[in-house]
Formats: C-alpha cells, structure tokens, sequence
C-alpha cells in the first residue's frame, strides 16, 4: 500500500481522474439542455458512440484534429436530429426511440469500422496531431494543481469554457429562459409566445453536439482507437450525473470529476496491484452511479414536464 | 370606430361535432371593463383563447384597434397588445417571479435582472400589488400568483386584458384587491374582459356585459340597466333547468360516514381541510357546494384512502376507515365516480368489460383463485350496456372511444354494481350533455333509494338544487354553512360559497 | 372495412400492415448500407436467406438463437405492459446462469437430471427475479430510474460473474470459466449434431404462460393496469408500487431462467461472453412484438434468422453482422414513426372529406 499513499500518486491520478471525466462530462452537460427542454434523451449513448466512430475515421484519414471534432459533433447532430424528430414531431414515446436508436448506433458503428478496418486484432490508432496533453505555460509549473488542471489535452481546456458557457446560457440568457420553461411547463411557456417544439429541437442539436464530442474524446484522445460499444453505457452514467448534478452544469463538472476519479482510481489500483479482484475495481464506476442515484433520486426535482410530449393545439 | 379596441365579428369554433362558438360577436370599448356571462361550457374560454391566439377560429373576423387582424399565435396577441391571465395560471412554479415575467420578451439575449426587477418594482408599486420579484411561485398564495399574471400583462404593455374565471381561486379578501387593481388599470385607460359565471361579481365590477349560452351570443347590455335577476334569466336562457323527480328521502338515521375533526394536507392552502365534521345517513344524497379548490377534492381523497388523513377520524359504517389503503375502503363498500374521469376513472385502452372489473377484482362472481371469467363479464357488460343505454359504435371498443357520457355511465354503472352503502360522486356531470346528465341524476337516485349514502360534490348549483337532500358548503377547507332541505336556495349557497356565515343556522 | 370485423382484429390487421411497411422500410435503408460496400444487395439476401433457412444447421441455429431471446422478451414485455422499462436482461441472464450452474456443478452426479434441471431452474428464476426485483424496488423506495438502474446491474453483474470464473469457480486449465456440466445434466438436443435443444419447449411454455397471465388471471389484470394507467390504478386500489417490485422481480425472473436454459442447453458452463447483449436484443424484440408474448416468439425466430443468416453472409460476402443491429433497430423505429404519420395523413383527408361533405 506504501505505492498508494505518496504524492505523486494523487497527482498522477486526479490528473488522470480529470482526464476520464471528460466524455461523460460533455455528454452530460449535453443532457442538460435536452432534459431541460423536456426531452429525456436515453440516445445520449448513441450519439456518443457516433462521434466517437466517425471522428476516428476521419481522423485516421485525414489526420486533421479540426475536421475530426466537426465530424464527430455533426454526427452526434444527425443522431439526435433522428431521435427529435421521431420524439418531437412524429411523438414517439422518448425513452423507446432512445433504446432503439441505442441499437442503431451500435450496428451502424460497428459495420463501418468493420468497412473501413476488417477484422483486426490490433485496433489500429489514430494518432492525431494535438491528441496528447498541451500544457499551459507557467500555470502548469504550479506544483500539484498545475499538473492536474493545466497539463491536459486542449479539449479540456475547452470542455470547461464550454461548462461555464452553458451555466451563462441556461440561467442568465432569454433562450436558457425558454428552454426551461419549456421543459417546466410548456404550456405555459406557448402562451409567453415560446416556440416549445422549436426549442426542444435546438436543444437536441446542441445535445447530440456536446454527445458527440464527448465520443470524439474518448475514441481520438482518451484510447486512441476505436472498437465496438466504445462507450460501454459512459452515456447512461451520464444520465446518472445529470440527475445527481441537479441539472446544472457547474455541479455536473463536478459530479463528473468525482465519477472520473473513480474510474481513474480503480486502474491505477488495479495497475498497482491491490489484492482486490480486479472485477471489483471494474464494477466500482457503475456501483457509484448506483449509489448516486440512491442518494439524489428522491430528491431531485427533475424539470416537471420531462419526457412529456407536447402538441400544440391544431384543431 | 376608435372607441372600440376590440371587435369581434361572427366567430364560429367547431371542435369535431360540437359548436363551442357559433357566430359570436363581441365588441370592447377602451377603458371598459366588460363582462363575458355564462354558465361553464358556454364557450366563454373558447372564444379568449381566439382571441389569444391558441385556437383557431373557424370563421370569424378580429379587428383591433380597427384594423383587421390574424391572430395565430399567442407571440401575435401578446405584440398587438392583448394579455391574458388563464383560469389555470399559466406560471412556472420553478422560476422566480421575474423569471416568469420576463420570460419570452424580445430584444435582449442576456437577461437584465436588475432592470427587470426594477421595472417590475415599479410597475407593482403604481398598482398597489405586493409582488417580490425574487420569490419563487410556487412559494405564492394563489391571490399573489394572479397579481405575477397581471403583472405579466403590464410589462409587456398590453392595453386589453382578459381574465378568465379570475375569483374562482380567490378569498374574498384577495377579490377585493383584484377589484381594487381592474379600477386602477381602467383609470389608466386599460380595457379588461372579465370572464364569469358568477352574476354578484359582474354585477359589481363590469360596466358592460355580454352573455354567452351554449356557444351563442344572447346579448350585450350596460350593467347598470340590469338586476342579478335579469341577468340569471339571460345567462340561462328559457331551454333549461331541468326538474327530477324525487321523492323526499327517507330520513334514516343509519349512519354510512361519519368524519370527526378531520384536518388534511391540500393542494394549496386553500383545499386544505382544517377540523371538518360530517355525517352522512343511509338514503340521503348530502350535497357538497362550494368554488372548486376549497377542500372538496381532498376531502373525497381522504374518504377514499387516497389522500392521508393529518388528524380526526373517518368512519363508514362505524368502522374507523381512517388512512386505511383505497383497497380496504372498497371492501368496506364505498364506491366512488372521481373527478377526472378519463385518467383515473377508467383505463382508456380497455374494454367495457375490463373497465367494469377495474374495482371488482376480487369478486367472486367474476374471478376465482386469480383467474378472470371474461365470459360472466360479458354478460354483465351486456346488461349494463342495455340498462344504462350506452351508446357504441363496436361492442368491444376501448373505452377510450366513447363520448363522455357514455364513459361515465360504464363508470357509474360500475360503481352502482357494487352496491355501495357510500356512494362518492365528484363533479359527475361536468361536461355532459343534457341527456346523460338526466340520467345520471335518475340513476344517483335510485341509488339513494336503494339505501345507499350519496356525496355529491358540485360546482353546478342546479344540480346541487335539484338532487341534494342536504347541503353543505365548503370555504377554504371548512364547512361555511349547512342547510336542511327546506332552506336550500340559490341565494343561500351562494352566499355560504363566499365563506359568510347565514345568521343562527351556521355551524362549524 | 368488413363489417363484422371486431377492433382487436382490425388492430391485428393494421399492425400486421405497418410492420410489413417497416420491415421493407428497414430492409430498403440497409440495402444502401450492402450497396456502399460494392456489394450486390441480392446476392447479400440470398445468402442471408441460404444461410439461415435453408440449411438444417442453419434451422437448428435459428433455434438455439431464438430460445433466449423468447424466454427473456417476454419477460421484457411483461414489464413493459406494467409500464417498467426492464434493460437488465444482460444482468439477470448472468445471475441466473450462474446460480444455477452451481446446481448442476455441486450435485452429485448420479443425481436424476429431471430433479437438477427442476431445481436449477427454480435457482434461476429466483436469483433472476432478485436481481430484476431490485431495481423495481428501488424505483419504489427511492424514485430511482429503473433504466438506469438495471443497466448498470448489468455491469455489476458481468463483473460478479466475471470474478467467479476467473476466481472461486474457474475451472483448472487457466482458461476463465467454470467447469462443464455432467453429459447426463445437459439438456438434450432435439436436432442431433446441432445446438439446437430442449429449451426450445420451456421458452415455448414461458411465452404461454406470460400470454395466459395477461389473458385470463387477475395478476395480469393489474400489471397491465399499472402500466396502462397509475392513477386509475391507485384508484382500483392496486398498491403501485409493490407491483413495481413484482412486476421487474417476474420480468428478471425470466431473464434469469433464460441463463440456466443457455447454460444447460449450449454451453454446458459458465464462460465470459456467454451473452452478446440478449437484453437489449429481446427488448426490441418485445417491441417489435407490439408486447404480445407470442408475437415475441415469432420476433425472436425472425431476428435469429436474420442473425444466422447475416453470419453466413459475413462469411460469403464480407458484409459485417452488425447489419442486423441496424436492420432490426430500423424496423422498430419506422414502426414507432408510422402511426403518427398514418394518423396526420388521415387526419388531413378526414379533414378533407369534413369540409366536402359541409360543402
């Protein structure tokens, strides 16, 4: 246990921990606009599993971080654009559409990996310029914070912007007004003139966005590579961190560090050899989730007409 | 022309078979307020919510200000200059005042709280109203909630207002102040449309009233011509009040439910019960009065067991049924035709048959040892369907198919089956037309005189009038007032439903 | 319309005409899928079709495939009619299968294999029903999310029996998995030198048994109550949130009888891998059955075929399986859509007839 307990250790891990964070963190924040609006986005999965594929493709072959990021967001778009339209104009129950387009995510991914690679045995790697850490001169001389907090890839860097800019655009803008209204109450929010089906639509594009993004991190900075169900249900613990963040986004930074962490913890003890079955330190992230959930769920006061659909009076 | 600030010109609105507006017309003058009469489903809301730009109308013309308009959307009637506050507020009881007033204005992408707040100061300091801009609604009295609404208008400058229904929720200390706040604003040249059923109000604050009966328009008058009298006439036309036939009860004094000092946790303040006794006799229909959100919901919830009991006791037959699970209390024989008829009364995806067994399942007539004999239901069913004369286009139609009387006659077919010695029926009628409501007063008497003790809450005075052995009044969650079945009047009730208390037959 | 047509089988009717629309519509998205790849479309199918029906290991394979898949969709849809979204089938599957190998592993072998199959499925169903019971209850205890929640048993459950095959239960030899079964627990084939075997009959009897719940008993009644409508259901005096509990305890009890079938019909042990995500397949499955039990069957044969099938066409022509993923997801999803648009479309007509027929 002497290996655990050292300074280095910590730093190295709560490094590592921020590291891990990172998908479900933007997939997370992504949810929040969705669910704020009213819809119970379950694709979440889907829509990571997306971005995560098709930014590794182009990546591989075009060996352009820009174009990668775009591709994965724009997928991760088109995903939930399926889903809204499904759920919003065609009113299909919202948590049926998300398993099945789950299902379809995973096929669809899986087929043209397997398209583009064959059968591999070892994945191949996308190797992107800008996928390591860039470091942010002299803040990241700070001892300890700065190795944790400014030695990380640049997405991180503007994973947190992108937080703290939709905490402004949520609680202190007109449209984050007319995003939860419409998930409150949109019936109410139609006769203040609010466009409810328009606003829950933008708010599944920024969603599917921020999804994809979440799965470009995973695939082309946190492993490098694609393989099937990437993911493995990170956008369902999503869905967790949004429930327990209470639908905010700077306590869903939060709650995502903590979940991170975790994550982080259970391999650098599995790396220092704990005498744990490592299956144990495997389940910890989704008993967590469990735990999470036990603790907020009662509690939590969810957006009040989340995963209602609505019509407008058309008679 | 520029007197009028709103013109309505022959607005007709068809929902499937039925009429709710048919060719009505209706003018506003600036600085007026004018009153819309009519008893409920007159299609008074129907036509605001024309004018609001929720429905579309059928056919018809709107000119405001004297210009033609197309109102298709709320956004539309909100810019022309048109607010309305909704019977059910249309606030969000998670966002903060100023969140709730300023939500869906143009012209700013970042929220100015200070500036709102600010101007909402104002606004509320010119009005006498006593809103906080920081306070959440859903920590609001009703009577504040309405003021957020008006304030709602203000800040967005409207100059015509409607309320729909706006006492309805109100105490009559709160409806003072409404009164108070509509004076103020006609000084200042805001014209209000104050939608109503109730002719003491119109009679109060209107300086014109128009009268809608069954989706048409019976006529426009100055208030001051008028009497309460005239107006009831008006409002009711000649084509109604419908008589029953009743015999007078029996006058048993077997008591069915018995409720001591009962207190229980309302929706509001308003609907929570506070020290409430009542008793009920075998073969009386006791009639329960009062504006709904006083207490009548949760009363019948606590009866039911669906609803827990704070303090005090509730006894049916004698035994202590008090918080005891809705399954017990329909063992003990107490049937019950809820208010919401659709999502709670019947499940809409199943047949008669299923719907008839929905609070049967453990009679023995239709399952033994957790198996269903569909084929003893269906004879019942067919019984049901030829005694109740329920009307559908396929036999084993879900029930979701059915028009409203018919659904509510499976219902209280259902629950009359049972023999009940409680017999609760809540608003059973709302919404019905003529026909199904004979019958469903034909039928809440037999049950009487079969012996069972009937509650009847209603909004409906009529109805109370005409089938109520006894009345009792409901105010704020307590009793106003009882009358025995020689005092029930219009007058009485009316006067009970405002929480005043008649001179020596008053009780606690 | 006939006129003495009764409603139910009209709805039969117009089910049967939206799934065949999305199936084709299904079938026609995925052939871009087969065309992308320079792939002829036809010769795709003909061998998907070659490979599954007309072959009898391919038949037999159809069977094996879609005996699971039965016994867990309809325990899938009994959930879903009691309005609870059971996504754990994975996790009962694995719970299941372990508890009852153990049966199988620690009785001795001269024991009567009618007695090991009896009680090995009693071990199943029960820890099953524990593991799907859990997430119902804590829907009710603590307003949890049961989807969420039984994914993540999932996990849970995958590493639990992950840990038991690489540790306490692995057999000798190093390779992560227990012990086989005695020859004489195994359940016997019903196709000799195939995998197909008996279990066909118990997800048959399952499917039955979840349509006769429904149809006739009290129990059915109410589940069906509780997911069709909460509020009538308090009013009925059905105690909610119970039923929770019961009704995901019942659907993971289904679940976990489906593990002790695979293990005793194909693997004869326990082994990582030992589902390629069951759950989530028979919850499609469940819907694509409209939650009619024996629709489930005829769904589970369906997408087994198509799965065998797309294995041989993986084989011939290089299509990848996960084909059948996009198929399968497509048909639900254009059969989710169909309604509403058949309903806006005809709304427009009947509109259209209203105003001719005023006219």
């Amino acid at each position: 246990m002497s290996a655990v307990l050292t300074p280095v250790f910590f730093v190295t891990l709560l490094a590592a921990g921020v590291r891990m964070s990172m998908p479900i963190l933007l997939a997370a924040t992504g949810e929040i606009f969705a669910e704020r609006a009213g819809v119970l986005n379950i694709n979440l999965e889907g829509q990571m599993l997306m971005g995560a594929m098709v930014s590794f493709l182009v990546g591989y072959f075009t060996h352009n971080m820009f174009l990668s990021l775009m591709a994965g967001m724009i997928s991760g778009v088109l995903m939930a654009l399926l889903m809204a339209v499904a759920c919003i104009t065609w009113h299909a129950q919202q948590v049926v559409v998300g398993i099945t387009l789950n299902m379809f995510a995973l096929g669809f991914t899986s087929f043209w990996y397997r398209v583009a690679f064959g059968v591999t045995t070892s994945p191949p790697k996308a190797d992107l310029p800008g996928s390591g850490e860039q470091a942010i001169p002299l803040l990241s001389k700070i001892p300890f914070l700065g190795e944790i907090l400014f030695n990380q890839n640049f997405l991180f860097y503007i994973s947190v912007v992108l937080v703290i800019v939709a905490n402004f655009v949520i609680f202190r803008t007109q449209f984050g007004l007319k995003l939860r209204a419409s998930g409150e109450y949109p019936k109410a929010a139609e006769t203040m003139g609010v466009n409810v089906q328009r606003m829950r639509y933008v708010s599944m594009i920024i969603c599917g966005a921020l999804a994809g993004l979440g799965g470009t991190f995973l695939s082309l900075i946190s492993l490098n590579r694609f393989v099937d169900n990437i993911t493995a249900s990170r956008g369902f613990i999503a869905l967790a961190i949004v429930i327990f963040g209470k639908w905010n986004p700077l306590l869903v930074l939060a709650a995502s560090l903590l979940f991170g962490t975790t994550d982080a913890l259970q391999l650098r003890l599995q790396a220092v050899g704990v005498e744990l079955p490592s299956q144990f330190l495997l389940m910890l992230p989704y008993v967590l989730t469990i735990l999470m959930m036990i603790i907020t769920a009662k509690r939590s006061e969810s957006p009040a007409a989340l995963a209602q659909d609505y019509q407008r009076e058309s008679i | 022309m520029s007197k009028h600030i709103l013109r309505m010109d022959q607005i007709t609105k068809v929902f499937g078979k039925m009429t709710a507006n048919d060719h009505v017309d209706l003018t506003v003058r600036k600085g007026e307020i004018l009153a819309l009469l009519g008893e409920n489903g007159a299609g008074k809301s129907t036509l605001m919510n024309i004018l609001y730009g929720l429905y579309k109308p059928t056919s018809g013309q709107i000119y405001f200000n004297g210009e033609p308009v197309s109102i298709n959307s709320p956004l539309k009637a909100i810019e022309l200059g048109i607010g309305m506050v909704h019977q059910h507020f249309m606030l969000i009881p998670a966002f903060k005042v100023w969140e709730n007033v300023v939500l869906g204005l143009g012209g700013r992408v970042i929220l100015d709280e200070a500036a709102a707040k600010e101007k909402i100061r104002a606004l509320a300091s010119e009005y006498q109203l006593e809103v906080d801009p920081d306070a959440r609604i859903s920590n609001l009295p009703v009577g504040l909630q309405q003021q957020v609404e008006i304030l709602k208008v203000l800040y967005r400058g409207s100059r015509l207002l409607i309320l729909d229904e706006p006492t309805g929720v109100l105490t009559p200390s709160e409806k003072v102040k409404l009164f108070q706040t509509l004076r103020e604003l006609t000084k200042d040249g805001f014209s209000v449309i104050f939608i109503s059923h109730k002719l003491d109000e119109v009679m109060e604050i209107s300086d014109r009233v128009t009268v809608l009966c069954r989706g048409k328009k019976i006529g426009t008058v100055d208030t001051k011509d008028m009497t309460k009298e005239k107006l009831a006439r008006l409002m009711v036309g000649r084509d109604v009040v419908f008589t029953v036939e009743k015999t007078a009860s029996k006058g048993s004094q077997d008591k069915v439910l018995e409720i001591q000092d009962l207190s229980v946790k309302g929706r509001r303040l308003a609907s929570t019960i506070k020290h409430l006794n009542l008793t009920i006799h075998a073969g009386e229909i006791l009639g329960v009065s009062g504006v709904d959100g006083n207490g009548q919901s949760e009363l019948v919830e606590a009866i039911t067991g669906l609803r827990p009991v704070e303090s005090g006791k509730v006894l049916i037959d004698g035994k202590d049924m008090t918080n005891r699970s809705p399954a017990e209390i329909i063992k003990a024989k107490t049937a019950l035709v809820p208010e919401d008829r659709k999502k709670v009364g019947s499940v809409k995806s199943y047949n008669i048959e299923k719907n008839l067994i929905l609070r049967d399942l453990t009679n023995p007539a239709y399952c033994k040892h957790g198996i269903l004999n569909y084929k003893a239901l269906e004879k019942t069913a067919d019984e049901i369907i030829q005694e109740y004369d329920i009307r559908l286009s396929e036999r084993q139609s879900p029930v979701g198919a059915l028009s409203g009387g018919n659904l509510q006659k499976v219902i209280l077919a259902r629950e009359i089956k049972s023999q009940p010695r409680l017999l609760v029926a809540m608003h059973p009628t709302r919404g019905l037309d003529v026909g199904a409501i004979e019958f469903i007063h034909k039928k809440l008497i037999e049950a009487r005189d079969a012996g069972a003790a009937v509650l009847l809450v209603s909004a409906e005075l009529e109805e109370i009038l005409s089938l109520s052995d006894r009345v009792v009044v409901m105010s704020g969650g307590r009793i106003s007032g009882e009358l025995g079945e020689k005092d029930i009047t219009m007058e009485k009730i009316g006067l009970l439903m405002g929480g005043e208390k008649l001179g020596g037959s008053a009780n606690g | 319309m006939a006129k003495n047509s009764s409603p139910a089988r009209r709805a039969l009717g117009q089910n049967a005409l939206v799934l065949a629309v999305s199936i084709v519509a299904a079938f026609l998205v995925s052939m871009i899928f087969i065309l992308a790849l320079g792939v002829s479309p036809v010769d795709a199918f003909v061998s998907m079709f070659r490979g599954a029906l007309t072959r009898k290991y391919g038949l037999a394979e159809v069977l094996a495939k879609a005996t699971p898949l039965i016994i867990i969709g309809v325990g899938v849809a009994l959930a879903t009619r009691g309005g609870m979204s059971n996504l754990g089938g994975d996790g009962q599957f694995y719970i299941g299968a372990i508890c009852s190998i153990c049966v199988g592993l620690f009785l001795p072998p001269s024991t009567p294999a009618l007695v090991v199959w009896v009680l090995a499925l009693i071990v199943g169903i029960l820890s099953g029903g524990f593991w799907g019971g859990l997430s119902g209850w804590l829907k009710a205890k603590f307003n949890t999310s049961e989807v969420i929640i039984t994914i993540m048993l999932n996990y849970v459950a995958l590493y639990l029996m992950g840990w038991l095959v690489h540790g306490p239960l692995q057999a000798p030899g190093g390779i992560p998995q227990t012990q086989a079964l005695e020859k004489s627990f195994q359940l016997p084939k019903i196709i000799s030198g195939t995998r197909a075997h008996a279990g066909i009959f118990i997800a048959l009897a399952s499917a039955l048994l979840v349509w006769w719940i429904f149809k006739k008993t009290t129990l059915g009644y109410r589940i069906q109550t509780v997911g069709e409508s909460p509020d009538a259901a308090v009013y009925a005096g059905i105690k909610t949130n119970r039923y929770m509990s019961l009704i995901m305890a019942l659907s993971g009890a289904f679940a976990g009888m489906a593990g002790m079938v695979e293990v005793y019909g194909v693997h004869y042990r326990v082994l990582e891998g030992i589902s390629s995500s069951f759950g989530f397949t028979a919850m499609l499955i469940a819907l694509l059955a409209k939650l009619n039990p024996l629709a489930v069957v005829i769904g589970s044969l369906f997408i087994s075929a198509l799965t065998v099938g797309a294995n041989s066409m993986q084989i011939d022509m290089s299509v990848p399986t996960s084909i059948v993923n996009v198929v399968q997801s497509l048909i639900i999803f254009f059969m989710l859509i169909t309604p509403a648009i058949k309903s806006d479309l005809l709304s427009s007509i009947s509109k259209k007839r209203h105003k001719k027929e005023v006219a």
